[in-house]
């Protein structure tokens, strides 16, 4: 499975950048081989004048990965990935490798048999996040709200 | 003859000066409040409104079985108001600045022309005055539209007062581009100065003659007018702070309802402006 990570370097030492549309890069990542499959340099979005989250939601989209891990997807962005079907784990910090460590074990978490044991021995499971495909919404993670970033959001037109 | 009446700053008295001019002009004067975001000038000249109608702009509708998904309308859109994904193609109408070249691009005619509202044009008389206004919908971000709409009513052989927005951005832009004449109300403080400094230095790129009038002129400090003198910008017209005024404004009075005493001064700007 392919994932995206918003990031602010170019490699998995990097921090995750809050941001989803104007991140300094997108890092797609193979969870299977464990690998950085692809670098997306993302300074065409961060000068975009506007829609940057929409502009690189569909770049993603094109890569066929199958969750985004980010802090924070915008309305026209999460429209775009809700479209695409992909799942997005919002409110994500710390550096690109816990990131996808966490991921990856949450996802293993899933399995059913152990979702079963877990119930049996009265052990609430962690919030759920499924990882099956064409499943939409924000998914799990630490929520909205959370580190918005603070170099420009956007520039605004207005007074 | 077209005068603007803009600030860099809000809240100097664009709409104070402005109506009160428009009452001062002898003969059939045109009042168009191109502040489409807050227009106000209603609130003094008290107009009847007689004319209004929603003003649309065109955005593209894309017809999923004639497009090839060839991303040219993707590529060509500067606002990102085109993203599309393998069979998938997304447009979002509100980013759009319906500069058309998405149209252009499309050789299999997959876009058609959809509207989008971005407010109304209201239009009526207050008295002498043929007062017309924009009002934006909520919501929306692209006022110059807009505000072309509004200024398209502007007669020629009349004259014609715009109260502009505040700032140096594009419907301040707009709304003075045609304009013979800029007024520059601004206020005698460092915001008011720094404000003034970047509106004359837009003006200046268009070559647009301005003359400045300090509002509240004897608060603050002399920063404007040494300003002025330095860059050889006239103070056509200084406007004490003055309690009347004030309460005049909080009651929906114009100022030479307030201060009947500057109707002369103002009538006398006018005529400075002219020559």
């Amino acid at each position: 499975m392919k994932i995206a990570i918003s990031s602010t370097g170019a490699n998995l030492q990097a921090g995750v950048d809050p941001r989803f549309g104007r991140a300094a890069f997108l890092l797609i990542y193979d969870t299977d081989n464990r690998e950085v499959v692809e670098v997306v340099n993302n300074a065409e979005g961060q000068d975009a004048a506007q829609g940057a989250g929409i502009s690189v939601a569909g770049l993603i989209a094109q890569k066929g990965v199958a969750a985004i891990l980010t802090g924070r997807v915008g309305p026209k962005a999460m429209a775009v990935i809700d479209k695409a079907g992909i799942k997005v784990i919002s409110g994500v910090m710390g550096t690109v490798e816990e990131a996808i460590k966490s991921f990856m074990t949450r996802t293993k978490r899933q399995e059913p048999a152990h979702a079963a044991k877990a119930r049996a021995a009265g052990v609430v499971p962690r919030s759920g996040c499924r990882s099956g495909k064409g499943r939409q919404g924000s998914g799990c993670g630490a929520g909205m709200g959370k580190g918005q970033g603070g170099r420009g959001m956007g520039r605004s037109p207005g007074r | 003859m077209q005068i603007a009446v803009a600030s860099g700053k809000g809240g100097t008295g664009k709409t104070t000066v402005s109506t009160s001019l428009a009452l001062c002009a002898e003969g059939g004067v045109q009042f168009l409040d191109c502040d489409v975001e807050e227009p106000n000038g209603h609130i003094f000249l008290k107009p009847e409104l007689t004319e209004s109608y929603r003003h649309t702009v065109t955005v593209p509708r894309i017809m999923t079985d004639s497009c090839t998904y060839c991303g040219k309308c993707r590529n060509i859109c500067r606002f990102n108001a085109i993203t599309m994904f393998g069979q998938t193609i997304m447009s979002f109408s509100d980013l759009c600045h319906s500069c058309l070249g998405c149209f252009l691009v499309c050789e299999n005619k997959a876009i058609v022309r959809a509207a989008r509202e971005i407010g109304v044009v209201e239009r009526g008389r207050a008295g002498d005055i043929d007062y017309v206004h924009g009002r934006i919908r909520v919501g929306e971000a692209m006022a110059v539209p807009l505000i072309e709409e509004v200024k398209k009513k502007a007669a020629l052989a009349s004259l014609v007062i715009i109260d502009a927005p505040p700032g140096t951005s594009c419907p301040f832009v707009e709304s003075v581009s045609d304009a013979d004449f800029v007024l520059l109300v601004t206020e005698p403080t460092p915001f008011g100065l720094h404000d003034l400094r970047l509106t004359v230095q837009v003006l200046r790129n268009f070559a647009k003659p301005c003359g400045v009038l300090i509002n509240r002129s004897d608060l603050g400090d002399d920063g404007v007018e040494k300003w002025c003198r330095v860059e050889n910008i006239p103070v056509m017209l200084k406007i004490p702070f003055d309690r009347t005024i004030a309460e005049g404004y909080a009651r929906g009075d114009t100022l030479v309802k307030s201060r009947p005493d500057l109707r002369q001064p103002l009538k006398n700007l006018l005529r400075e402006i002219f020559q």
